[in-house]
């Protein structure tokens, strides 16, 4: 910003100052969610979904996995029991996520948590893994998800009008993105010896339970094997801003 | 699929998919923040992508694994994000692409 000159920001950005760079941090990873709503809506089309239905799912929704993981249950008149116990398998990774954003947002009231959380995706909740300033990661966590979300939104409208003439956007690796991510956000956030237990551990419970049992189940189980035995490691990793 | 029964799916996978992000938040509010809940969840923090991640890569077609391994060595290499997701993506839509 140019000093000197008083330049009038909004109400937002002065009590989110990192509002901006959130914003900012996640668009190269947007371009890859569009594709991904694209494949969603392709998908969705074929399975008979109506066109308000899909874009209902990715507007108030806003998971990917789960969508594609519901859809068969859907198109088979799955019971509403089913589909939401479907869909907490495969979401519970978020609370999980949410139980570790605490620390950050402990200060805040439990109402305007509730407000900051509506976009807590895989995609902003790694980038903030990696950033050491408090103020950019409550931006990622905010903005960084009205982006996904605007990205997801997007990507899921085009797949309606248009998916018939792109075909399988897999061909052009689109469906690599998200776990080639996660392991550039594990390199980068990995410490040496203190990570090497939890993660091994983390990565053998959740490796040995989907190979067994299958289903959504691993990712929980397995991370908070993890967690555990960082607790019991005692390795405190201080990313306090 | 009558549209009253799509209805209710978007409402439950809605209010389902809600519950999930804000309840973490929510059951920390009655746990103290000692220095082992501290280091549980920064590892955690961690090892929701590894539980998330390795079960993939390994289930995975072996373009997206060497991809995968490109990404890695690459973010080694530079630490660079970006250029390091570019170069796995890049490789698995071009084994694809020859395949």
């Amino acid at each position: 910003m140019p000093s000197g000159k008083p330049l009038k920001r909004s109400v937002m950005a002065n009590h989110y100052p990192g509002i901006r760079y959130g914003a900012l941090a996640v668009l190269p990873f947007c371009i890859t969610v569009v594709p991904f709503g694209i494949a969603w809506a392709v998908a969705a089309q074929a399975a008979g979904f109506p066109d308000w239905m899909t874009m209902a799912m990715s507007v108030f929704v806003f998971a990917g996995a789960s969508q594609f993981a519901a859809m068969e249950l859907i198109g088979a008149q799955g019971s509403l029991l089913a589909i939401a116990l479907l869909t907490f398998a495969v979401n519970a990774r978020h609370v999980l996520m949410g139980t570790t954003l605490y620390p950050d947002l402990r200060h805040r009231s439990f109402a305007r948590q509730c407000a900051m959380v509506p976009t807590l995706t895989d995609a902003n909740y790694a980038l903030m893994q990696t950033e050491p300033s408090l103020t950019r990661r409550i931006g990622l966590l905010m903005a960084g998800g009205w982006m996904i979300w605007l990205a997801w939104v997007l990507g899921t409208m085009i797949g309606l009008l248009f998916g018939g003439v792109l075909g399988d956007t897999n061909r052009f690796g689109f469906d690599a993105v998200m776990p080639i991510f996660f392991l550039v956000v594990l390199v980068a956030a990995y410490k040496g010896r203190p990570s090497l237990l939890p993660w091994t551990s983390a990565a053998l419970v959740a490796v040995a339970w989907h190979q067994a049992l299958g289903g959504y189940w691993h990712v929980l189980v397995g991370a908070v094997v993890g967690g555990a035995v960082n607790a019991w490691q005692g390795a405190r990793v201080d990313r306090d801003a | 699929m009558t549209p009253e029964y799509l209805l209710a799916v978007l409402a439950v996978m809605t209010a389902v998919t809600y519950a999930t992000r804000v309840s973490g938040l929510a059951a920390m509010r009655f746990v103290p923040l000692t220095p082992m809940v501290r280091d549980f969840l920064s590892g955690m923090a961690n090892t929701v992508l590894v539980a998330l991640v390795v079960p993939v890569m390994i289930g995975g077609d072996w373009p997206v694994r060497l991809g995968g391994a490109v990404a890695i060595a690459v973010m080694v290499a530079t630490r660079n994000n970006l250029a390091s997701i570019v170069a796995g993506v890049a490789t698995v839509a071009m084994i694809r692409g020859v395949v």
